[in-house]
């Protein structure tokens, strides 16, 4: 916090704010899949 | 003799509480980049073109009770990162009363402290530990 300024050698008292936190990133986003994978994964759907 | 005035435990601790009861209805921690107009000189001056990175609505109350002129935050704090940056001070605010401190990489040398401060959009942005004090002497 920002000291306000008073008479020159006068100290004023400070607040004290903060401490301490975490940032934790998005989760990554999935790749879009190569026509490869699109062909495997049609191959694996059941039958009627 | 110069200016020296000391405030004892007792009396550090009814002044913390009454700057953080202005909380016991909750508020909002907010972090801001550096651009534009960069960090306000004073907790008062009015927040121009820096960008809103984070708003964390603090719960009701937001702190707990004094001890030896420090109150700790009460409950979890926590928001979502809604545009990325790099914060560089927060706003405390509830209702017309606002606090203000720095924000910055772990070195101890800022108000507010975290190990990452590249935060992307939908990050998490959580509170460890959060004190607001007196100095008593």
């Amino acid at each position: 916090m920002t000291e306000k300024a008073t008479k020159p050698g006068v100290r004023t008292a400070r607040v004290r704010m903060g401490g301490t936190g975490v940032y934790t990133p998005p989760p990554p986003t999935p790749e879009p899949k190569t026509e490869t994978e699109k062909e495997k994964d049609d191959g694996q759907r059941p039958k009627d | 003799m110069a200016n020296d005035p000391k405030i004892d435990y007792d009396w550090a601790t009814v002044g913390v509480d009454a700057l953080v009861d202005e909380l016991d209805g909750g508020g909002t921690l907010t972090f801001y980049e550096g651009n534009g107009d960069g960090i306000p000189a004073t907790a008062d001056a009015a927040i121009t073109d820096q960008n809103v990175l984070c708003a964390i609505t603090t719960p009701a109350p937001s702190f707990g009770a004094g001890a030896n002129g420090v109150a700790a935050k009460a409950g979890v704090w926590s928001g979502a990162v809604i545009l990325g940056g790099e914060p560089a001070f927060f706003r405390l605010v509830t209702g017309t009363r606002a606090g203000q401190g720095t924000v910055g990489l772990a070195a101890g040398t800022f108000d507010l402290e975290f190990a990452t401060v590249t935060w992307l959009l939908g990050g998490t942005v959580t509170i460890s530990t959060f004190n607001t004090s007196l100095p008593r002497e």
